[in-house]
């Protein structure tokens, strides 16, 4: 769907092009203003390396298993996420993208904003096709198919990308509650799972995948138009022949599906609630409910002279808040409030934490009982959700790093204020360290509880544990650096700065690894934690070096859009 | 506060928004910074506010160079953008707390004055909508009570005649500048419009191309041109023509 000419921005651009060569000082302007573009093809080249993580997949697992069927399977499962999280982006809420508030304000139908969008969303799940025959392209490279065989992959390709679509069209208007996002964000995170655990426990997984690959292939609706490969192969052509009835089915149903899906595309203008009561004193409030009005003029007014609407939360809901705030200095309090518009919570959240491992250990002992071969999988899946909300926690921002976009150039929010490096670096830090303990505590849980199902010592799982927390404070650290350079173009304002910022990281990058991989796996304990502690020490240096950076103003507080 | 730009340099990949720019402004004064779209206006203002870092070339406040971990000098500053840095999803008022107070600005007494530009601006029934729910011009004027509530010594605004304020806004804030300005502050700001610029500074600085072409009282670029009445639209016409202004 486009809405323009083609025609007519063609014809312009080329009377801008030849006006700018026929006048010297229009040249120069030119010049002046041009700014590099970022290539098109880079996006495609990023993309390129899920296809070939994917034909690593199909090749691994057909190496480890000698069976084409389950090497399918993963191809399968690769387009049953990819149609899950189309589906998820044809869901109504999820049209809404910025550029839809734009479009609104032309004078164009719902339904060719709809459109317009829908194709937007297809041109980036085209890449799905490519996955396809690269996917199929391994399996038929590794299964050494004669080249007549070749020719038929384009079609089953193409077959199962249009299927794909209309799948994923048919669940977002027959099944729109169905949490496909879910679907495809657990189906992403198995692949995750395997290449993290693939030293451990990546036989046990493939082990559990070969089993289920006849049936995940008949069963999963993406395996359908897959199944034509065994045609390819040599193999029985009836079941995949069977399958046709549903792919006709599900393609024919395609322009009511999207009729559907459409029809509840409406575009509603984001409000928002206009009273915000947090300032109004309580015995106002009660005043005016008792005299059945809202907080007037006077209201406003008493409480601006009685500073009541001055004080600011004082971080007192629970005892660790409390120890924080005593640690932080007057100016930190003011910037706590400043960063953290609502106070940060420490004892609740832990204990929604420790709930999650709880539940997980159970739900991995149940597991390792019912069916022992996904033992291990459960438990890196039991393991990673109370991981994440650890880091979550324990790593907190707040609007630090919030940035404002004015006219193309995104600036930090703190950029105007008087707010230093030090402080901020300093009052996030401090806000990570009094939660260490929590973090300790869970990650040793962790760590004990993959060292009980490994059969290992005790005592190595406890040491593990500490050596991890030691690790995540590094990565904290690292990571502030990160934020504060995720705010700025230090990295873009020339091919020089760019060069340095480039090698800079890549130092880093290995000095974390080399270390950390030290700190986690040399068995020597002083060593270990005498890396563990250099971490740390080369990671705090290396945040202090950008503050000096930061300070003595070689950054820029703002960066720029990609043109 | 006394400023002095001495030979910034600032460049955007190739594109240099300001080219060896040198300026010296003397405290209590309002400067109106001129030039086409792109010239370097906003940058100026941002190199000044330490948001944007020159490349070569430095920004001394009272002869003292500036570096961002000066909170001492950077707490003398306030900076406006084009749009206000603001929390949206609270109140104005919360806003003015939290601002206020970065600014070490909240003493008692302070109230009373923050009071009287709720009121002054027509924001007083508005003080406890959340800043999302209000308009741009009324975003601009909570902006611009949070300037004149901190009363530090150098304002910097970018296009604060742009911001959709209404005539009375525009008005108020004119008022508290010229006073600011009487108590030894020094305003500089962004515009386009010329009249404005014309009847409302103290010294005009013209830039083009990251350069400036002039910078000097009214009184004193009114010799340079022919036409009397319409000083700066003369001298923009003649940067357009590749003249020296």
């Amino acid at each position: 769907m486009k809405l323009y000419a083609p025609e007519f921005e063609k014809a312009l651009k080329q009377g801008i092009r030849h006006a700018i060569h026929s006048d010297a000082k229009l040249q120069k302007e030119y010049r002046r203003a041009k700014g590099r573009r970022r290539p098109i093809w880079a996006f495609y080249m990023s993309r390129l390396v899920f296809s070939c993580m994917l034909a690593a997949s199909v090749s691994t697992v057909l190496n480890l298993t000698n069976h084409p069927e389950t090497a399918l399977a993963v191809v399968v499962l690769w387009t049953l996420a990819a149609a899950s999280f189309l589906s998820a982006l044809l869901a109504p809420s999820r049209l809404h993208g910025s550029d839809v508030r734009a479009l609104q304000l032309l004078p164009v139908s719902d339904f060719t904003i709809y459109l317009f969008r829908r194709d937007k969303i297809l041109g980036f799940h085209s890449m799905v096709l490519l996955d396809m025959l690269v996917g199929l392209g391994t399996l038929a490279f590794l299964l050494a198919l004669p080249w007549p065989s070749w020719l038929g992959l384009p079609v089953i390709a193409g077959l199962a990308w249009v299927f794909n679509v209309a799948l994923a069209m048919f669940v977002a208007a027959k099944f729109p509650r169905f949490r496909t996002g879910w679907l495809a964000s657990g189906v992403t995170l198995l692949f995750v799972a395997w290449l993290i655990g693939n030293r451990y426990d990546g036989p046990q997984m493939i082990a559990a995948l070969d089993f289920a690959a006849p049936t995940l292939n008949l069963v999963l609706p993406t395996g359908w138009p897959l199944d034509f490969f065994h045609f390819l192969a040599g193999g029985s052509c009836w079941p995949p022949i069977l399958g046709l009835v549903p792919i006709a089915y599900i393609i024919w149903s395609y322009q009511n599906c999207e009729r559907l899906v459409s029809g509840r595309f409406t575009y509603q203008e984001p409000s928002v609630a206009l009273e915000s009561s947090e300032q109004v004193p309580e015995a106002l409030v009660q005043a005016g409910a008792q005299a059945g009005r809202p907080v007037g003029v006077t209201a406003i007014t008493e409480g601006i002279l009685s500073r009541d609407c001055f004080v600011l939360p004082y971080w007192d809901e629970d005892w660790v808040q409390r120890i924080l705030w005593r640690w932080l200095t007057p100016r930190e309090q003011i910037l706590a409030n400043f960063v953290f518009p609502k106070p940060l919570t420490m004892i609740r959240p832990w204990g929604r934490i420790m709930r999650h491992l709880l539940i997980a250990t159970v739900v991995w002992q149940i597991m390792r009982i019912l069916i022992p071969s996904m033992e291990n999988i459960v438990l890196i899946f039991a393991m990673m959700v109370p991981l994440l909300e650890v880091l979550n926690q324990s790593w907190p921002a707040g609007a630090a790093f919030r940035t404002v976009r004015t006219f193309g150039i995104r600036i930090s929010l703190l950029a105007p204020y008087p707010v230093a490096f030090q402080e901020i670096s300093n009052l996030l830090l401090k806000c990570t360290v009094i939660q260490l303990p929590a973090v300790a505590a869970i990650v040793t849980c962790l760590s004990l509880t993959y060292a009980a199902s490994h059969s290992l010592p005790w005592l190595n799982g406890l040491l593990m544990g500490l050596r991890v927390t030691l690790l995540l404070m590094a990565l904290r650290l690292a990571l502030l650096v990160l934020n504060f350079g995720s705010m700025s173009n230090d990295t873009s304002r020339s091919w020089q700065r760019t060069l340095v910022a480039l090698f800079v990281c890549i130092f880093e990058i290995c000095l974390f690894v080399g270390l950390a991989a030290l700190a986690l796996f040399i068995p020597a304990e002083p060593w270990a934690w005498l890396s563990g502690v250099s971490l740390v020490g080369t990671q705090y240096g290396f945040l202090c070096f950008y503050g000096w950076l930061w300070n003595r103003g070689s950054i820029d507080l703002m960066s720029m859009d990609a043109r | 506060m006394k400023i002095e730009v001495r030979g910034v340099l600032k460049t955007y990949r190739s594109l240099r928004a300001l080219d060896f720019v040198s300026l010296e402004i003397e405290p209590g004064q309002i400067v109106g910074v001129l030039g086409a779209n792109g010239a370097g206006k906003t940058t100026l203002l941002r190199c000044l506010a330490g948001i944007a870092a020159p490349d070569k070339g430095e920004v001394l406040f009272d002869g003292e160079p500036f570096r961002r971990d000066r909170l001492d000098m950077r707490s003398r500053l306030y900076t406006m953008p084009d749009f206000p840095f603001f929390f949206w999803e609270h109140s104005i008022v919360r806003n003015l707390a939290m601002i206020l107070r970065v600014y070490d600005a909240d003493s008692p007494g302070n109230e009373t004055r923050v009071l009287q530009l709720l009121r002054d601006f027509d924001l007083l029934p508005l003080a406890l909508r959340r800043v999302q729910s209000l308009s741009r011009g009324q975003i601009y004027k909570a902006g611009l009570v949070a300037m004149i509530a901190a009363d530090r010594d150098v304002w910097l605004l970018d296009e604060p005649f742009a911001s959709g304020m209404d005539p009375h806004g525009i008005d108020m804030f004119k008022q508290y500048a010229l006073e600011a300005v009487r108590r030894g502050r020094t305003v500089i700001y962004t515009t386009q419009l010329l009249d404005i610029a014309e009847r409302f500074s103290d010294r005009l600085c013209l830039l083009d191309a990251g350069e400036v072409r002039a910078f000097d009282s009214l009184e004193n670029l009114r010799m340079r041109v022919h036409d009397k009445g319409n000083v700066l639209e003369e001298l923009f016409r003649q940067l357009r023509e590749g003249g020296s202004t």
